[in-house]
């Protein structure tokens, strides 16, 4: 059922009608001037609760936005229309909750407070003992138990959705490795042939050619099976302070690119990183390698260091054309590539890589046309 | 008939073409080479000669290369091992690394790295590395397989594994006072307190071999 459904379902159990509705609104006038010092009260409480806390500043917005925004889901609250878009922008703040890694039971407690304090207003406004006092209570209490109902519900969809992604990318997975393995046993064969008969080919220099071409296409595809391999499984990690400045250059040294493409490695000197050589060395290669392919026959790409609290950030920018909005949002999912010979695991390997190592990667478009990726890394002691 | 004699290698792979291309292949660096395609036959020859080294597959059917290794070191104690698989990651990766091998190698098999782990493959060198929870098991390992030699790795609350008795034992990364237990608790090994760099190691194991050679 969708939170609309759930909704309609609940308002007609816990009885909540046009009567409720028309309460709502009347409480509005004199309890919106005490908005403000709710939303403050709110998040004040957030704040000295350090788990809480933890989930806050996980999250997207600063804490100025979110009282501000909790102003207006009271505004909401009280003056409808609670209709299907009234539903739907509340469910939107229960994805963020799951996105975010808000536990369920702190919806309660968000809720309990809000309840607590919006009801002690209303006994404010209405002389404890009368009957409105009474039937405002009771429409405030089945309104905030709708939300709940909402928030709940919506949380739980997305949870699901999120677990029936990570099965899919776990049968992927599967798929994947297997598939990987079995090309492994041919590969290995057709490889170690090629061994013994450029042993024999003699001095044909068509033979030694053609014999070259099957070498190199044997290690293209394993190359391309060894990075799906990657990607799909969790490779033991041997992480060790390594000095940046050596696996960089390690990679550059890899790193296949014409002769009018400079690669110019900065500021590198002194910092250390924490984690596993080769895996990293892969990283910045598939970096490198994609920033010297964007700049085609002439261009750049510079490679520079800074430590940022404890972490170290690596930018990788290159002159080239920059990238399309459309490629940009689906940049670091396998499978999507924007050249005409690549596969698309090269940037989805460096994001396994960079998470592994309890870091990140991400595009931002320098203020030249080209494009800049920037690695973060845990930073080791020099 | 151990390091510099005749050399005769046992490959072992259910995949023909890859057993009689590795075969090939170690044929044409000088080598005397038989091949089974599965673990049992290839039991049946570990117990009939002496080999150099055995060279196997981890996935097969009926006995996978694991099972192979352990029934082959009852029959002949110091025979060196060196893997290749497929599956690197496999959990039986890390039992076999617990055996001692000379190396684990993908297919494709490396054949420069194959030929070199083969040709340096010393019968009975063995060398213990007894190593805490350390980041640096690892080297120490590799260290001690460029040399020729099968590591053994286990912690120092094991008991030592069985086989033949080992050159040295490394213990690395270890305190001073386990270090010492451990050192009491096995008389008779000679033993490298790894402290920080491989010179002491390599000094010892270079010194260590070169009486091996002389002996054997």
């Amino acid at each position: 059922m969708n939170p609309f459904g759930v909704f309609h379902e609940l308002q007609d159990y816990v009885g909540f009608g046009p009567a409720d509705q028309a309460i709502l609104r009347a409480l509005h006038p004199g309890l919106a001037p005490d908005f403000p010092e709710v939303s403050e009260l709110f998040y004040a409480r957030i704040l000295e609760y350090p788990p809480a806390r933890a989930v806050l500043e996980r999250g997207e917005s600063s804490v100025g936005h979110l009282r501000h925004s909790l102003v207006a889901w009271m505004e909401g609250l009280f003056q409808g229309p609670w209709d299907e878009n009234y539903v739907e922008r509340r469910a939107r703040i229960g994805r963020v909750h799951v996105r975010i890694g808000l536990p369920q039971h702190y919806m309660f407690g968000a809720m309990n407070l809000l309840r607590r304090e919006l009801s002690a207003r209303v006994s404010r406004l209405l002389a404890p003992e009368s009957p409105e006092h009474f039937v405002a209570q009771n429409a405030l209490s089945r309104m905030l138990d709708l939300e709940l109902a909402i928030m709940l519900q919506t949380y739980r969809e997305d949870l699901e959705a999120q677990k029936a992604r990570t099965e899919r990318m776990a049968t992927f997975g599967q798929v994947v490795a297997s598939i990987g393995h079995d090309l492994r046993n041919p590969l290995g064969v057709a490889e170690s042939s090629v061994f013994l008969l450029e042993k024999r080919v003699g001095t044909d220099p068509g033979a030694k050619k053609h014999l070259q071409r099957i070498a190199e296409q044997i290690a293209v595809a394993n190359g391309i099976v060894t990075s799906l391999l990657d990607l799909v499984r969790d490779r033991p990690m041997d992480p060790l302070p390594l000095a940046l400045s050596e696996v960089v250059a390690r990679a550059v040294d890899l790193v296949q690119r014409r002769e009018g493409v400079k690669v110019d490695v900065r500021s590198l000197a002194g910092l250390r990183v924490l984690g596993d050589a080769a895996q990293l060395r892969q990283a910045f290669v598939n970096l490198v390698q994609n920033a010297v392919e964007a700049c085609g026959e002439t261009g750049s790409v510079t490679v520079e260091a800074r430590m940022v609290d404890g972490k170290v950030e690596i930018s990788v920018e290159d002159t080239g054309h920059g990238l399309d909005a459309s490629v940009k949002a689906r940049l670091f999912e396998p499978l999507i590539t924007t050249k005409s010979k690549g596969v698309g695991l090269g940037l989805a390997l460096v994001k396994r890589i960079a998470e592994r190592h309890g870091g990140t990667i991400g595009h931002v478009t320098p203020p030249t046309q080209g494009a800049r990726f920037i690695l973060t890394l845990p930073g080791a002691p020099s | 008939m151990t390091s510099r004699g005749l050399r005769r290698y046992l490959v072992v792979d259910d995949n023909q073409p890859l057993a009689e291309n590795l075969a090939e292949i170690l044929e044409t660096s000088g080598a005397e080479v038989d091949v089974e395609l599965d673990a049992v036959a290839a039991l049946r020859r570990l117990q009939a000669r002496r080999y150099t080294a055995l060279v196997t597959d981890m996935r097969m059917p009926g006995l996978g290369g694991a099972e192979l290794l352990a029934a082959a070191r009852q029959a002949d104690p110091a025979l060196p091992a060196l893997v290749v698989t497929a599956f690197i990651g496999d959990a039986d990766l890390a039992r076999v690394e617990r055996m001692g091998v000379l190396a684990t190698l993908p297919k494709p098999v490396p054949v420069e790295i194959l030929l070199q782990r083969l040709e340096h493959a010393r019968r009975g060198a063995v060398v213990w590395v007894v190593c805490g929870a350390s980041g640096r098991v690892n080297r120490v390992m590799e260290f001690v397989r460029d040399r020729g030699c099968t590591p053994l790795p286990f912690t120092p609350a094991d008991a030592p594994p069985p086989g033949p008795t080992p050159l040295l034992a490394v213990l690395a990364d270890t305190a001073e006072d386990e270090a010492a237990a451990w050192a009491r608790a096995h008389p008779g090994v000679h033993l490298i307190w790894l402290l920080a760099s491989l010179e002491a190691l390599a000094t010892a194991l270079d010194a260590e071999l070169e009486k091996f050679e002389e002996g054997g």
